[in-house]
Order: C-alpha cells, then structure tokens, then sequence
C-alpha cells in the first residue's frame, strides 16, 4: 500500500478530501515527533507503541579502509507492535 | 522524563495543531492506525509520506540451544511487523542531536590513551596554576609545548575535526584551559616588555646570545679573514637582531603559544642561512682572482716542465748544494752565480716577461731561491691576484709567497686594484 492508496483509503473512511488527509497526517507525524522529542512514549491501543531510544555514541570502523569514525549520540524512533495488530496481520 | 501518551492526548494535541474539532480529531487518528493495520494484512507493506513504511518481515527458522538443558533446538519461523521511520520524522525526532557529526579519529588513538591524556593535561594545568605565581613562564610553556606536540591527538579533540594541528589542541584541551591561556598571557606580556626594554640597549648582546653560539664560531674567522666582510656581518647581526625582536614581539603577541618553538627555530635558521650568504659572498670576492688563475695554473704548470727537463741537472746539483747549506741567509747568497738569462730578465724586467723566469727558475720553489733586491713593479688591475702576478712574472703561483713577503702584506687574499706591487729579483741559490 502505497501513500496514494493509504490517502484514498483514509479519505474514503474519513468523509474527507484527500489533501485534507494529506495535512492532517503531516499535522499528525508533527505530534508524534514532537512528543518523541521529548522522549516520550507514544502508545496507540491495538496498534503498538512508538518509542525513543537514545543511541550512545560509538566509534566505527570502516573494514575496508581501517577508518575510524565516531558516531555521535542521537534519538531513534522504535516501533514495538501490539499483540492485537500482530494477531490482525500476521 | 518519559512518560506514555495515549490516543486522546494524542488526538486533542492534533486537534489544536489542525485546527479541527476533537471529535474529528479523534475519529482521523483512529481511522490512521486502522487503515495502516488493514493495510499491512492486506498488502504487507504501508507506506505514509512523511511518516514511515510499516513492513511484515518474514524470519527464518533458525537453530539455537536451550540454555538449560544444553539440547539444540529449532526456533520457528515467523513474521514480525517492522516500522522504518521516515527520514522526515528521524530528523524531528533527533532534534536535540542535530548539531552533532559524524567524524574521522586518527589513527593512534585509544580508548585509553584519551583517558591518560585528559589526566596529564590536568596535571600539568595543575603545576602551570602552581607555576604562575612566580612567573616561571618559559619553562613551564616550553613543557605544555613538548606534551602537548606528544599528545596531538587528544581526547577532546573528538570535537575539533583538526586534531593533528597542533594549534588547535590548547582549544581542545580542557575545561580549565579556559583559564590557562589568560595567565600564560600575563606572564608572555610581562617577558615581551623584558625583551623590548633588553634589545635597544644591549643589541651586541642580544645578537650573540639569541643567535645561540652558532653563529658565534663561524663569525670570528669571517671577521679574521675578510676584513671587507665585516661591515656586511655586522649589519647582518643588527638586523637579525631587529628582526629577531619584532618577530619575538609578534609571536608573542599573536600567537602565544604554539608558534614559538617553529618561529624561533625558523628564525635562527633564517640568521644562519643569512650569515653563510654573506660569508660565502665574501669570500668568492675575495679569492675570485685565485679563482681565475687556478684555471689557467695547468699550462703554467705545463711550460715549467718543459723549462724543468732542461734544467734537470741543474737543479740537481743545486739542490745538493742546498741540502749541504740549509739555512743560508739570503743575503749571503752568491751574487755572482746568476744564470745569464736571469740577468737580461732584470734589465727587461717592469715589461712582463714570462719565457725567461720560467725557464730559469724551477716550476716548484724548493726552499733554495733567494732574493736579491727589486726587479721591477707591478700595478694591480682588476682581476689580478697576489697568485697571478707569480705566475705572470716567475712562471708559477708558488712564488707568490715570496711576492707576499716582499711587500709584507698583511692579507694577501686582499688586494686592491692600484696597489704597486714589488717584485723582488729571484735567482735560484748555487
């Protein structure tokens, strides 16, 4: 399912305009990621949980050139699946 | 901290983002996750613009081992639903890391070795802090310098991308080198006023004692053996002097602690390279008449040869004669046994004669040649030497010596154009 289908579906169970969708999803990932930024937990029932994790940093080497580099700490988004949606999917 | 927030948190805060009613609000984000979860059973994979892709992976059976028991088993295969977060949202959602890179270490850097560094560093700060007081400053610098040349690669240099450069270590050092640099300063401060007050006053000084010795035995035989040189040196000196001191005051004020060590050692090397310059230039000036005749001295030598075949028995005996008088005075020397040529040679002698000495004397002075008063005199052009007037007028440079002390010059590699030379009248002794 591609973004066009998922905004046709979502415009179709909504009763809204396809672009009105559009925004809206953008206003809606705007939230999440706000929310993640802070560090919080976003838990959608019977879909699963959007969590932050914070990366440390850590050096890499490259094997082929024996380069060394150091990757700085940054925040991760994870995604855990609920049971629920495990059950509806899988 | 982290705390979880649910559907209707989550629906009331998009509610005031988009500006639409809760209720709407409420029913979109429901209706979100749910075409996602239709979508995933549906086609396995959702993709939302901005969002992410949901993805089923499939997992393979794989064997592992029951921890207890030891026996292998096989766990099964299954599907697992994984979310790959869109670069949009992983920006966002990194925010507070943005302004961190990705960078490069070099090569000889451990784990360990940032540890130690960062102890050291703090150490030696410690003893600067100690130092400052009493206003030790060059020794103490000259100590951060070695350490920190040794410790280029530093711990904190993770966050300076340029951790081989030496300057820019001090800024990569520590915390408390905020406070270092300022300190260091005062005390630079305070020996720049020293060195300003020491140069005017004591500039012969200065010169010997920065210019570190080396200049010193190289420039005392320059000054013995070139007297045209020595006002060249001695400009040399105050110049490197003054230069020496702007550029001290310069690098002190500018750069106060890295440049040092290089600016010094470039300076000094720059005062020696200056020196030898002015050294060789004086010395080609002065023996560029030598030079010259040493390249015509092999036909000199040549026609003597020819004039020392004849002479052969000649000098035979007269070297007999003078090993049995070996310290004959010269003026005792016999008057009436000069060879006939030698004699019409000193009628004709102020024109420049050059077959009838050769002939006469030998091409190699042996210790048995006499002087037996003025033979005639010779105006100096340019571009003859003390050398090639011997040559010219006794057949070889080896009678130079005899010209020397005719005259008793005091620098024979010296000699001006105008000067009257004296050749003396030479006769080999019987």
């Amino acid at each position: 399912m591609t973004n066009k289908d998922f905004l046709s579906s979502m415009a179709a169970q909504t009763g809204m305009k396809k672009a009105e969708v559009q925004r809206l999803v953008q206003f809606l990932t705007a939230t999440l990621a706000e929310n993640m930024e802070d560090g919080d937990t976003t838990a959608i029932q019977g879909f699963g949980t959007f969590e932050m994790k914070k990366k440390l940093e850590r050096i890499v080497v490259n094997p082929s050139t024996g380069q060394r580099q150091l990757v700085p700490p940054r925040q991760a988004i994870s995604f855990k699946a609920s049971a629920t949606l495990k059950e509806k999917t899988l | 901290m982290s705390r979880r927030i649910y559907q209707p948190e989550l629906a009331t805060k998009l509610a005031e983002r988009g500006n639409i009613s809760k209720r709407k609000s409420e029913s979109f984000v429901r209706a979100f996750f749910d075409t996602i979860a239709t979508g995933l059973s549906q086609d396995k994979l959702v993709k939302v613009k901005g969002f992410g892709t949901f993805k089923v992976v499939s997992v393979s059976p794989r064997e592992s081992v029951n921890v207890n028991t030891g026996e292998r088993i096989t766990l099964e295969g299954h599907d697992k639903i994984s979310f790959t977060p869109d670069p949009v949202l992983k920006e966002l959602a990194n925010k507070p890391f943005a302004q961190f890179q990705t960078m490069t270490l070099t090569d000889d850097v451990t784990e360990e070795e940032l540890m130690k560094v960062a102890k050291r560093v703090e150490e030696e700060l410690a003893q600067l802090d100690a130092l400052m007081p009493n206003k030790d400053c060059p020794p103490a610098e000259e100590d951060r310098q070695e350490t920190d040349i040794q410790n280029q690669a530093q711990p904190e240099g993770r966050e300076d991308e340029t951790v081989t450069e030496i300057e820019s270590v001090p800024t990569a050092t520590k915390d408390t080198s905020d406070e270092k640099p300022e300190t260091v300063q005062k005390g630079e401060s305070q020996e720049t006023a020293l060195t300003e007050a020491d140069v005017p006053t004591t500039t012969p000084l200065a010169a010997t004692s920065k210019t570190e010795g080396e200049e010193l035995p190289m420039e005392k035989p320059e000054v013995t053996s070139a007297d045209e040189a020595i006002p060249e040196t001695g400009l040399q000196n105050e110049a490197s002097t003054t230069i020496e001191s702007e550029t001290e005051d310069i690098t002190y004020d500018d750069m106060p602690k890295k440049a040092n060590p290089w600016k010094i050692a470039a300076l000094i090397l720059g005062a020696i390279a200056l020196f030898l310059l002015g050294y060789e230039a004086g010395r080609r000036h002065i023996f560029e008449p030598t030079e010259q005749t040493a390249g015509v001295n092999d036909t000199a030598v040549a026609t003597a040869n020819d004039t020392t075949t004849k002479d052969t028995l000649r000098a035979d005996t007269l070297q007999v004669q003078s090993k049995a008088l070996p310290e004959e005075p010269a003026t005792e020397a016999g008057t009436t046994t000069t060879p006939a040529a030698q004699t019409s040679q000193a009628t004709a002698l102020p024109t420049p004669q050059e077959e009838n000495p050769a002939a006469v004397l030998p091409a190699h002075p042996k210790g048995n040649i006499d002087v037996k008063g003025l033979m005639g005199t010779h105006t100096l052009t340019k571009g003859e030497s003390v050398a090639s007037i011997a040559r010219k007028y006794y057949g070889s440079t080896e009678y130079a010596p005899y010209i020397i002390r005719y005259n008793e010059l005091k620098n024979p590699n010296v000699v001006h154009v105008g000067t009257k030379l004296k050749l003396p009248k030479l006769a080999v002794r019987n």
